[in-house]
């Protein structure tokens, strides 16, 4: 029964985790925040406010999360988990598509060690220590928000799509218009193809052990783990007890094949799977002490000392040499990387980043993409703005609103507003009009802020283009609709306003930006009609 | 048909009965319909008396026909902007194409932005949910073109065509008046350029005005009604620029004399502007794809 009622929670918490990152790009949130889960992931909220050396008050889920490891062990991992229940899943798809029996006993030797996670827990938090931010290759909730925000959500959305277009006249007959013309706002996300691998790589995991990930791998099960050593809520066994092995078989945790009877809630999932296939009913969970059938002393899982040490050596060493990546990549590389608005300056940035993809999910027009090396190893898969994808609208402020950690900041539209993210470059050398002479303002046509003027320019025909750079917000809608192949303007982060106290507004005027697009309405462009050369567009 | 509908319908004809019968020209009672109509009115009804001097839409749009409307909603702004066409006028055309007994109206765009932000905030949305429901769409998926071979071009031989146009046995044009600094004027033949799916071509690969005149060969709209309710006589396609309020609408079976119309009516950044100064309308003349010696057309005008 337990067992069903687990089944039930985990669907509800996988339902709601992808309702609330659907709905993160329409604020409709349900009165929760849209990045609840994110915020209580055990292993972020610790390190993150490590690294930043600061209290973030939105991770304060994490920590109810640590007091229910303290009660009731984990919990977490067997019930809430939206990677636990994914790996849930697609183990069970898995061992159904390969036919390995489910009721058939299952292996339960250990393939590789399990401290690997203590190890993994150990090598994160040493380099939070030293201020470097590795938790983002391992923290199950934000890897989860990518799998289902960068590639199942757009590549759900293309099914769709073909699958309308393949029913198209079906739905031209029917009369249904809506849908005949509806299309999925389908997107692409650079990286996305790792974020699959990964996750296929889990799923071959599955294949030789269920849970895989928690049993061995996931440093934020450890740090669970830890909390929960002498959890309150746990397994007991009854002198009924047989030593039939069923529950052994069935424990996805595989931690029974040795004392069936033996309570480990550091290792075990409290997913109930061996209260259920118990015969005579001899295990339940709670708080009573029953007597144990068997004694014997707990099996320990823990890393050696001389592991431990190891691991805080590769902890400081790799801490060390992110934090150097990221001092040289943020000297040299980040001239075209464009930040979301509102984000920290870029170390701090760095450090909180947990590179969700919550943000590139919410941003309205797709522009938002995670990186590959462009900000160093260490900034990899951070949101960066890709014009071309799409612009940053200036009536937005979704991408830090999401933001579990604030990397970017959530700002009020009024501070958003002056958040300027970079400049826009014209390239003279391939502009249409600087350099062929043609008659193109694109550019002009669609900056909102009034940013690019056409001037008369000696030695050219046509009018071009020039950037007022005190103007310029950086929102890349003209790299967005330049018309040629390779944009011929382009937005660099020159003039951005990277803060680590959100007055963006203050520190905008200080530096006499005008990014008030309604200051420049009514600006007419062109000659008047006392000069003698044609307006623009005319002949003579 | 709502009630409002129908009464309108009702003062229109019982005005075009009035006109005649106040002793109109002898080829207008006759049944000869000018070449041009210029109606001073509020939006909707200017609309449909410009229509209405033509012949009624029942001339272009035969019982069971599909018929495309191209208004501009393109822009995410008001009405006052003068950036897209006036949602009443799209709303007439919209009832007119309906009474006239087409199949399937469409009021189709390939905005700059995705969704359906731009159709609401134009109002051009709500005023052709107001008449149909589904009708109007922003169409900016590849799904919903088709490569197309463009006949009698001379730059632009091809590109991906609305597949709704493709089918369609009318089209009809809607565009707001407007500048553009690219071309001199937005009318009814550079606003053929949101039927198609790859603008940025006409731009950095063919000679601009050249390839408007060639998609116009393939896209030519059987009427032309241009919406110079208000006309942005500056500062376009985007604006904000100066707005003129004639409060007109121009309508001709030849988008050619219709837009040339456009450009001889008003002011442009302050200047008077002969339509051959516009360059794509000079070449659609040349190359005899309509007419813009309009001191030699037929216009009726008429004031509500």
């Amino acid at each position: 029964m337990g067992s069903n009622v687990r089944k039930i929670v985990q669907g509800i918490c996988l339902i709601l985790f992808c309702l609330l990152l659907g709905a993160a790009d329409n604020g409709a949130s349900f009165g929760l925040p849209p990045d609840l889960f994110l915020r209580s992931d055990p292993l972020a909220g610790t390190t993150v406010p490590l690294i930043a050396r600061a209290v973030i008050p939105a991770l304060l889920p994490a920590v109810f999360v640590l007091l229910l490891a303290v009660l009731a062990g984990r919990l977490f991992c067997g019930w809430f988990c939206p990677m636990g229940t994914t790996l849930d899943i697609i183990g069970s798809m898995v061992r159904r598509i390969l036919q390995i029996e489910k009721n058939k006993r299952r292996r339960t030797s250990d393939p590789v060690p399990r401290s690997i996670r203590y190890f993994a827990l150990a090598v994160i938090l040493t380099a939070a220590f030293c201020r470097a931010n590795l938790v983002f290759w391992a923290s199950p909730i934000p890897l989860t928000t990518r799998l289902y925000a960068l590639v199942l959500h757009p590549l759900g959305l293309d099914g769709i799509s073909q699958g309308l277009e393949a029913v198209s006249p079906l739905l031209e007959w029917l009369g249904a218009v809506d849908w005949l013309y509806w299309t999925p706002d389908t997107r692409q996300f650079h990286t996305a193809w790792f974020v699959g691998a990964f996750w296929i790589v889990l799923a071959a995991l599955e294949r030789i052990r269920p849970r895989f990930w928690c049993r061995y791998l996931c440093p934020a099960g450890a740090l669970l783990g830890l909390f929960s050593r002498f959890a309150f809520w746990r397994r007991y066994v009854s002198a009924d007890c047989t030593a039939c092995g069923r529950c052994s078989a069935q424990c996805p945790a595989g931690i029974l094949h040795d004392n069936p009877a033996l309570s480990q809630p550091a290792e075990c999932l409290a997913c109930q799977a061996c209260v259920s296939a118990c015969k005579p009913k001899a295990v339940h969970f709670g708080l009573n002490s029953g007597t144990p059938a068997f004694s014997s002393p707990p099996q320990r899982f823990f890393p050696s000392r001389r592991t431990f040490c190891a691991s805080v050596i590769a902890g400081a060493t790799l801490g060390s040499l992110s934090r150097l990546d990221i001092l040289q990549c943020s000297a040299i590389t980040t001239e075209a990387l464009v930040r979301p608005p509102g984000s920290r300056p870029e170390t701090a940035f760095l450090n909180r980043c947990l590179r969700c993809g919550e943000c590139m999910k919410a941003c309205p027009t797709g522009g938002l993409q995670p990186t590959w090396f462009q900000a160093g190893l260490s900034g990899m898969f951070t949101p960066f703005l890709n014009p071309r994808s799409g612009a940053c609208k200036q009536d937005c402020t979704l991408c830090g609103a999401v933001c579990p950690t604030q990397a970017i900041h959530a700002l009020p539209l009024k501070e958003k507003q002056w958040a300027k993210i970079g400049t826009a470059v014209i390239d003279r050398k391939s502009c249409l009009a600087w350099a062929e002479d043609r008659r193109c303002m694109v550019c002009k046509e669609n900056c909102p802020y009034g940013a690019v003027d056409v001037v008369v320019q000696k030695g050219h025909i046509a009018p071009v283009p020039v950037v007022h750079e005190s103007r310029c917000y950086g929102c890349g809608f003209c790299e967005k609709h330049c018309p040629k192949k390779k944009s011929a303007i382009l937005v660099k982060s020159a003039g951005a306003l990277r803060l680590n106290a959100p007055m963006f507004e203050k520190t905008a005027k200080t530096a006499g930006l005008e990014l008030d697009p309604r200051r420049h309405q009514g600006i007419i462009i062109g000659p008047d009609a006392e000069n003698h050369s044609m307006p623009p567009g005319f002949l003579e | 048909m709502r009630r409002r509908d129908f009464l309108k319908l009702q003062v229109a004809a019982a005005l075009s009965i009035g006109t005649a019968a106040l002793g109109l020209p002898s080829w207008l009672s006759a049944g000869v319909s000018p070449d041009i109509a210029v109606v001073k009115g509020n939006p909707a009804a200017a609309t449909r008396a410009a229509v209405e001097l033509l012949g009624g839409m029942s001339t272009f749009v035969k019982p069971g026909q599909k018929v495309i409307i191209k208004p501009n909603m393109s822009f995410t702004a008001d009405i006052a902007s003068a950036t897209n066409t006036h949602p009443e006028v799209v709303r007439e055309l919209l009832i007119m194409c309906m009474e006239a007994g087409a199949g399937t109206v469409r009021v189709l765009d390939h905005a700059f932005q995705t969704g359906m932000q731009p159709l609401e905030l134009s109002g051009i949305l709500a005023a052709c949910n107001s008449v149909m429901r589904g009708v109007c769409h922003n169409l900016t998926h590849e799904r919903h073109y088709h490569e197309t071979r463009l006949d009698g071009a001379q730059e632009m031989k091809t590109n991906a065509v609305m597949t709704d146009v493709l089918e369609a046995d009318v089209l009809i044009a809607a565009p707001v008046a407007k500048t553009n600094t690219s071309t001199g004027v937005s009318l009814s033949l550079k606003g053929q350029m949101g039927l198609i799916l790859d603008r940025s071509v006409m731009h950095w690969r063919y000679d601009l005005d050249t390839a408007i005149v060639d998609l116009s060969f393939k896209l030519k709209p059987a009427l032309a009604v241009i919406d110079a309710s208000r006309v942005l006589s500056a500062n376009g396609p985007y604006g904000p620029g100066k707005v003129l309020t004639p409060g007109e609408i121009i309508a001709s079976a030849d988008p050619v004399a219709a837009d040339a119309m456009a450009v001889a009516s008003y002011e442009w950044y302050g200047r008077r502007i002969q339509p051959r100064q516009v360059a794509h309308i000079a070449q659609a003349h040349a190359r005899g794809l309509g007419r813009m010696d309009i001191e030699k057309m037929n216009v009726r005008r008429l004031s509500l």
